[in-house]
Parts: structure tokens; C-alpha cells; sequence
């Protein structure tokens, strides 16, 4: 089965002079998709490029299958490297109409092509549009089309740069339902590249976390969720309790030594991580420790809780998810650990 | 390290794939490379005849005629620069801070002077003060027998006045769209102030467009270094006439090339002056635009009398005095040869504007696909030939094209004892080339912006679907930028139509442009005759004058 294999790739750009990827590897195989997630600036779009071939690499290696993407001795040019590449900006061709545009890239001529074409335009929902020109479609549709022109030109690979990132919420969720049951459906190597998390839950097998051009970390959702390599990867990830202290003896102790907590297996770090739903709150006394609930907030269905605690926190508090509204704000409880979904990272804070 | 992938390429595959090579010599870099080499051979020609010394007359003329010819050229710099510098911006700050009667057909009536060729508006202005004139004609008929109006205007003051009325719209329109740019509250700001509307202008609004201004004073400079036909009629030596006197009333082509050199000496003090002026300074502001003044009783008449003059002395007095010798001549002129030559002037031009197109898309295609600073400088070497006066450039197409000629024709005579003659040299082919140097910078501004309008993951997407550049370019790009195409082919026809000193010196033997029989028809005292040819010029000239206001509108819409 063929691959993807990036291998300790670099690039510097001369005129900002500090390194937009550096020493980036990773691998991606057919019927996969790979989120390549990071804030802007992380150098994720400039990684997304060196593998389309429109970035040249100062240093590492590209390869897919028996394909030499680009190495110390080779660069070859993306129009010989069979990606499917999918835009913010849609990039589709103005002067085109839409069969024009998806038939633009398919390689064998005449009926097939035409037939082909009709055939994407079909699959992404715009069947009966194939004479419209893009200025006439909504951006979720513009996006459709772009995505059945990097289908429909069958690539090995197919990278998409922020591809919902221009679009409304509701068109966006919509979209990326139906690119998800594409993407399965075509068993390509994928790689999308978003600051978006819930993109990145949802539609990526594995997902990798970019900063200051470096991968963090790369692992299933779930994986990256839980357990996160730092605090910077758990923070992104969506709301998350720190609480600084050591580990000693498998042993977690906060910094004012006012909790432990017991670790399997083998934990180093100075930050106890644990996400709002690996809380819960009890009677005072009966928990790890006492706070003041300060707060309760209705959202997505559940009931987000803020407890007043002063603690070895950044902001003196935690926040704790609770599917129930049984607790009266102002009131003092006790609060405990329901999961062993719990990790220890390295943090730059004390 | 070597990959197991690697070693299947083949030879070819990998020149193909190899990295360095790809990222600087592709096919379209490598034609730019070349491209830009040969448009640089005039200005290699003058500085390598720097070397071989100047003619014998050098010294002679040094001690004599060439302080005069500098201190000419200089003062008709100075003069033209100053002057439309002042015009430009008082009308450019009355239609775009001011209402007044008229004011939208002013704003573009007062344009079109720039479709009128120095040369043209001189011969008008001779005409208009003569004896036999209009102007003299009327004052006599009015107010009897006398010198009323008697203006000697062939002279130096003369042709920075004539000159100055072709030239003020650039800097009219640079100032007008600076202007028109600058917010509200800032000249707002200067009212609440309590300053006047004069001392708004000269203390907010004039210094906020000064980069504006200079760069289209800087643009007059180089069309009066350029000009050869206005001073040459008005016998007023400059540096350029120098260059013609030297080479063709002396035969040294060594000492046009010194002379040549001082005038590009001149050219670069111009541009470094606009440079340093400018230096790092950007006034951008936004906002919205200021609300005009509506005026009102006497400022509303002086205003209005105002424009309409320099409306009236730069386009309506000229055009008449040509429509009347046109009416008195045209009989005379029109024939089947003037025809024909109308048809070589445009089939000439358009050959011109083609090739300044096909080369332009060529080089930003190359430096859209390779941004990096070899191809920057490509660029900009590229294009410089608008700075340079046309006749350094004839003469720098000129000398090295007939010693490359010579050394053909005297291979081929002994290798196969025939005679060829001069193949290039006094053709159609070395006129084109000398546009090309010219004009190409014309071509590029509009071809530049327009592939700057589409996005390039356009080029990216394309790539991506297999295109290779040769598709990318005719199917995506191309297409595209079709007006930005059509604008570029329009600017250049029309610069060459015009062009004077340059092709007087390279045309073909007894071949004629409209712009060369103009001068010949004028030299030859039959100025009348003229007219008919420079109506032709004008006429074409308007077109891409309207379409520059356009734009000029277009990028206003845009900062609003």
C-alpha cells in the first residue's frame, strides 16, 4: 500500500528569518486522513505546501510509494506529483464553468472526461449545475466543486489548506459530514491542515499538533485529547484543569501539597491535566478537596461548573462537567476524579 | 543520504527534478534571463563606448556647445518639473476639493493634452503666435494695423510653456488620485483647526501628495529629456539635439555615446532625486473621501476661469489651429501614400505592442512562478528602458547591430564570395527591437497588476490538477488576464505612434512613420501639411488617455 513519508523536512523563509517547519516527520497511508492542527503561524499551511511541491525544502525528504517527492538530489514539480489540492479560497477558476473546472484535471479525454466530470459534480451534490460558473455558487458549494476537482483528477494524495474555514457555521458542519463519507469512500492518503479542533475530531483518524513548526504530538483524537504531551496541546484541545506540583513514588503531589493522586504506569511532569469530564463534584469531605461553586453555565447540553478553589491553579478555580443541575451556586463541595483518563505534563509554568 | 527511489531516474529526470536547477533555471526563467540580457545591450553599448574614448570633436565641442546643451537641458528640466508641478496640483486639489461648473467634464477634459506629442503641441504654438496666425490675424483685424499678441515663442521659455501644457496631466493625475484618497478628517481636521481653504492646501493636503506629485514630475522629466522634435523645432540645443548633431552633422557616433552618457547622467540624478524624496515615507490614510466644497460667487469664477484656461491653451487652441490646417490642407496630403504610410505607422506599432506583450507576460509569468531576487531584478532591468531617452536607446540598438551585421556579411562574403549585405541594421526589425527596450515597462504595469488580481492558488490548484506551466499559462492565466492584455497592447501602440527620436534614427531607409513625416513635413517648413498626420496621432492618443482616468477612477473606488 502506498504512503506518504515525510521525513525530517525543513524550511526557513529568507525574508522572516525563523523556521517556518523544522525537523518535521510523519507518514500517511492510502485511506487515511491525517488533521495536521495548529494555531496561524505554526507553520502547518508552509508543511502543506513542501508536500504539494509549491514550497522548496531546504533540507529532509519526501517520498510517496516509490516516488521521490523531494530530496537533497530531486525536486520534483507538483504537477508530476498526483495531489489533489483543496484551498481556503476555493481557488476555482473563474472563466470555467463548473463541469470545465472539475473536467480541468482528469487525464484521459473526451467522453470519458465529460462522463467522469458529471460524475464528481454528482457525488458532491451539484449534478444539475454543471453549466454554472462559480460567481453564481455559495461558498459551501464553490468548496463542493473544489473538492470534486482534486477528486475527480484521482490523486494519490490529497491535501486541503483550511478548507472550511471561510465558510458559516451551519454550511460548514454540513460540508464537513459530507467530506468526511467522501473521503472514506475514495481510500486516499489525506491531509487537512486547520486551526479548527472539532475539524480535527471529527474528521481525522490521526491527528498531529503543529507549533512554531515543529509536530508535538501525533495520535488518534481521543489520544491527543486525554492525554496531551504539554500543556500547550492540552490547552488548544479545549478547556482542560492545571494543576502544578511533582511525582514522586507514582505519586501526584500539588505544589501546596494539598492533593495526591495516585498514577499508573510510568508519569513524569509538573502539571496534573484533567479535562472538566474527569471531574465531578461530591459533598464537602468526601472529595479530594473542598471549593465554593461559583458558577454554572448551560452548555451543549450539559452543565459547565466552575468551583472556587484555591489550589495550586493558575486562576484559582476548576471547571467540571456535570450532566445534571443539581447544585446550588454558592454552596461549598467536594470535588473528585471519576476517570483514570488523567495525564501529567511538562509546563512552563511553575 | 541516497534513496532507494533515486536510483531509477533517469539521467534526464534528474537534470529535470534537480532541485537547484528547478529553482532557477526553468524554461521561462532561462527565456527571461536572455530576453532581459538583450534589452540591456543599449546600455551596455553606451557604457562600453565610454571606453573607447570620444569622437576627435569632443574636446572642441566641450570647451564650446555642450555647457549650453547641459545648461538647457537642465533649465527645461527645472522649468517643465516646476511648472507642471504647480498646474497639476492647483487643478488637481480645485476638481478634487472644489464644486464648480463643469467640474466632472473638466476633471477628464483636463487629461486629454496628454494625448498631444511635445512635438505637436510645439508646432501648434508656432503656428498659433505667427505672423500669419490666428492670434495676430485677430488682433489685427480687431485692432487695426500693429504687433498686438506678437509672442517670440521659439525659444527656451517657449518650450518649457509648450512642453508643460502636454505634460501637467501626470502630475494632475497622481495628485488627483492622492488626493482623492486622503480622508476626510484630516482635511477636516485642519478646517476645525481654523486654517483656510489655501492654507489647508498648502500645509495638509500639498505635503500629504507630495510623493504623488514628485513621481509625476518625475514622469514629466523623463518625456522632456526624451523630447527631440519640440526643441528641435524651437532651436533650442539640449542635450538630445546633441546627440542627433554629433552622430549625423559630424558623423561621430563615438561623441554621441559621451553625449549620450552625460543625458543618462541627468536621467539618474532625476530618478535619485525622486528616491530620496520619497525616501521611506508612506502617507497612506483612509477613511472616507473629503466632501466638496461647493463654491460660490467670485472663488466659484475664478476657480471656473481657471481650469477652463489651461483647458483652453492646452487643448482647445491647438486642436483648432491643427483642425484649421488640416482644413486648409488635407486636399494637398491625403493621398494614397499618406495612406499607406498610416498603414505602416499602426501595422509597425501593433507589431511593437505585440512583442512588448508576449515578452511582458513572459518575464511576470517567470517571476510569478520563481519569486525570488534573481527574477525581481530580471524584472526590473527589464523595464528601465522607459527611463532612458529614446535616442541613447537608438544608438545603443544601432552600434552593436551594425557591427554584428558587418561580421555576417564579411563571413558570408568569404566563405561564399556573395554579398548579403546588412541584415538587421535599417530594418523593421531593429525598430521593433528599440520599441521594445522602450516601451516594455508601458506593457508591464498593466500585465503586473492584472496577474496580481488572480490569486495564485489558482496557479497552485491548477498545478496541482497536472498542468504544466505551458498549460497553466494559455488556459488559466491567459484568459484571464485578457484586459489587462488589451490595456497593455492599447499604451504601447500609442507610445510608438508617437515616438519620435528614436525612430528617426533607426527607421528604414525612406520609410515613414505618421510621427517621423510629421517632422519631416514641419522641418521642411510645410507645417500646415503636418496636421493632417498629427490629427491621426491624437485622434489614437485619446484612447488610452480615457482608459488611464479610468483606471486612475477604479483604483480610487478601490481605496474608498
Amino acid at each position: 500500500m502506498k504512503s506518504l513519508e515525510v521525513k525530517a523536512i525543513s524550511k526557513k523563509y529568507k525574508a522572516s528569518n525563523n523556521e517556518a517547519v523544522q525537523n518535521v516527520s510523519l507518514s500517511v497511508s492510502a485511506g487515511e486522513v491525517l488533521v495536521v492542527v495548529g494555531e496561524s503561524g505554526s507553520g502547518k499551511t508552509t508543511l502543506l505546501r513542501l508536500i504539494a511541491g509549491l514550497e522548496y525544502p531546504d533540507a529532509g525528504e519526501i517520498h510517496f510509494g516509490e516516488k521521490v517527492f523531494s530530496s537533497n538530489m530531486v525536486f520534483m514539480p507538483t504537477e508530476q506529483r498526483n495531489v489533489g489540492l483543496v484551498f481556503q479560497d476555493y481557488a476555482l477558476f473563474p472563466h470555467f464553468d463548473l463541469m470545465q473546472n472539475v473536467a480541468f484535471g482528469i487525464k484521459p479525454k473526451g467522453k470519458e472526461r465529460t462522463s467522469r466530470a458529471k460524475q464528481y459534480l454528482e457525488m458532491v451534490g451539484l449534478g444539475s449545475s454543471t453549466e454554472k460558473y462559480p460567481h453564481e455558487l455559495s461558498g459551501g458549494e464553490k468548496q463542493r466543486v473544489a473538492l470534486a476537482r482534486a477528486l475527480a483528477s484521482n490523486p494519490d494524495l490529497i491535501l486541503m489548506d483550511e478548507p472550511f474555514s471561510n465558510l458559516d457555521t451551519t454550511n460548514k458542519v454540513r460540508l464537513r459530514d459530507d467530506v468526511r463519507s467522501l473521503l472514506k469512500d475514495e481510500n486516499k492518503a489525506v491531509i487537512l491542515v486547520t486551526h479548527d479542533i472539532e475539524d480535527a475530531m471529527i474528521l481525522g483518524d490521526r491527528v498531529a499538533v503543529m507549533s512554531n513548526g515543529a509536530i508535538l504530538q501525533v495520535g488518534n483524537p481521543e489520544d491527543v485529547y486525554f492525554s496531551p504531551v504539554s500543556s500547550y496541546v492540552a490547552e488548544l484541545f479545549g478547556a482542560v484543569n492545571l494543576i502544578h506540583g511533582s511525582v514522586s513514588n507514582g505519586q501526584f503531589v500539588s505544589n501546596d501539597e494539598k492533593i495526591s493522586v495516585s498514577l499508573s504506569g510510568d508519569n513524569s511532569g509538573n502539571t496534573l491535566c484533567l479535562r472538566p469530564e474527569c471531574l465531578e463534584l461530591c459533598p464537602p469531605g468526601q472529595g479530594l478537596a473542598d471549593g465554593v461553586l461559583e458558577q454554572s453555565q448551560f452548555v451543549e447540553g450539559n452543565y459547565r461548573l466552575t468551583l472556587k478553589w484555591e489550589g495550586s491553579t493558575a486562576r484559582n478555580e476548576l471547571t467540571i462537567r456535570s450532566t445534571s443541575n443539581d447544585w446550588q451556586v454558592g454552596k461549598k463541595y467536594g470535588w473528585r476524579i471519576v476517570t483514570n483518563k488523567l495525564s501529567i505534563v511538562d509546563s512552563d509554568e511553575p | 543520504m541516497k534513496s532507494a527511489g533515486n536510483s531509477g531516474l533517469t539521467l534526464k529526470r534528474r537534470i529535470q527534478h534537480n532541485p537547484f536547477l528547478r529553482r532557477y533555471f526553468n524554461g521561462w526563467s532561462a527565456t527571461s534571463y536572455i530576453v532581459c540580457a538583450l534589452l540591456l545591450i543599449p546600455i551596455i553599448t553606451i557604457v562600453v563606448g565610454l571606453f573607447k574614448g570620444p569622437g576627435n570633436s569632443w574636446p572642441h565641442l566641450l570647451s564650446t556647445v555642450i555647457p549650453g546643451y547641459i545648461l538647457n537641458s537642465t533649465l527645461l528640466v527645472l522649468g517643465t518639473g516646476g511648472l507642471t508641478f504647480c498646474i497639476g496640483t492647483t487643478l488637481a486639489w480645485f476638481v478634487s476639493s472644489y464644486d464648480f461648473p463643469g467640474r466632472r467634464m473638466f476633471s477628464w477634459l483636463l487629461i486629454l493634452p496628454l494625448a498631444i506629442p511635445t512635438y505637436i503641441m510645439a508646432y501648434a504654438y508656432a503656428g498659433l503666435v505667427d505672423y500669419a496666425g490666428p492670434l495676430q490675424s485677430f488682433g489685427r483685424s480687431a485692432f487695426g494695423a500693429g504687433n498686438f499678441f506678437q509672442i517670440d515663442i521659439m525659444n527656451l521659455p517657449g518650450a518649457i510653456f509648450v512642453m508643460s501644457l502636454v505634460l501637467y496631466p501626470y502630475v494632475y493625475l497622481l495628485a488627483k488620485a492622492s488626493f482623492s484618497n486622503q480622508s476626510a478628517s484630516l482635511i477636516e481636521a485642519s478646517r476645525i483647526l481654523g486654517k483656510g481653504q489655501f492654507a489647508t492646501f498648502w500645509k495638509i493636503a500639498l505635503p500629504a501628495s507630495r510623493p504623488a506629485a514628485i513621481a509625476g514630475v518625475t514622469l514629466v522629466v523623463l518625456e522632456v529629456l526624451n523630447d527631440y522634435g519640440a526643441v528641435y523645432y524651437f532651436g533650442v540645443p539640449t542635450l538630445t539635439t546633441g546627440i542627433f548633431r554629433a552622430w549625423f552633422s559630424l558623423g561621430e557616433v563615438n561623441t554621441a555615446i559621451y553625449l549620450a552618457a552625460l543625458l543618462l547622467l541627468l536621467v539618474a540624478v532625476v530618478l535619485i532625486f525622486e528616491k530620496a524624496s520619497r525616501g521611506q515615507r508612506r502617507f497612506s490614510t483612509e477613511g472616507k473621501p473629503v466632501a466638496r466644497v461647493k463654491l460660490s460667487g467670485a472663488s466659484k469664477n475664478i476657480v471656473t476661469l481657471l481650469v477652463g484656461l489651461v483647458v483652453g491653451l492646452a487643448l482647445a487652441l491647438p486642436t483648432f489651429q491643427i483642425a484649421i490646417w488640416v482644413s486648409q490642407t488635407y486636399f494637398k496630403v491625403l493621398d494614397v501614400q499618406f495612406y499607406l504610410l498610416a498603414f505602416n505607422s499602426v501595422l509597425l506599432a501593433f507589431g511593437a505592442s505585440l512583442t512588448c506583450c508576449l515578452i511582458g507576460v513572459v518575464i511576470l509569468f517567470a517571476y510569478r512562478r520563481q519569486r525570488n531576487k534573481t527574477m525581481a531584478v530580471v524584472s526590473q532591468l527589464a523595464s528601465i528602458g522607459y527611463a532612458i531617452p529614446g535616442a541613447i536607446i537608438a544608438i545603443g540598438v544601432f552600434v552593436p547591430m551594425l557591427s554584428w551585421d558587418r561580421s555576417i556579411r564579411d563571413l558570408v562574403r568569404t566563405t561564399t564570395e556573395s554579398d548579403i549585405g546588412l541584415l538587421l541594421t535599417g530594418t523593421l526589425v531593429a525598430l521593433v527591437f528599440a520599441y521594445t527596450v522602450r516601451f516594455l515597462a508601458v506593457a508591464f504595469n498593466p500585465i503586473d497588476a492584472g496577474f496580481a488580481r488572480i490569486p495564485e492558488s489558482h496557479d497552485d490548484a491548477a498545478s496541482s490538477l497536472g498542468a504544466k506551466p505551458s498549460r497553466l499559462l494559455m488556459k488559466i492565466s491567459l484568459p484571464l488576464l485578457r484586459g489587462p492584455l488589451l490595456a497593455a497592447i492599447l499604451l504601447v501602440f500609442v507610445d510608438v505612434m508617437k515616438e519620435l527620436p528614436l525612430t528617426l534614427i533607426l527607421r528604414p531607409f525612406n520609410f515613414h512613420t505618421l510621427a517621423t513625416k510629421t517632422f519631416e513635413y514641419a522641418s521642411d517648413e510645410l507645417v500646415a501639411h503636418s496636421a493632417n498626420s498629427s490629427f491621426i496621432i491624437i485622434a489614437i492618443g485619446i484612447l488610452p488617455v480615457l482608459m488611464l482616468d479610468r483606471l486612475m477612477d477604479n483604483r480610487r473606488l478601490r481605496a474608498t
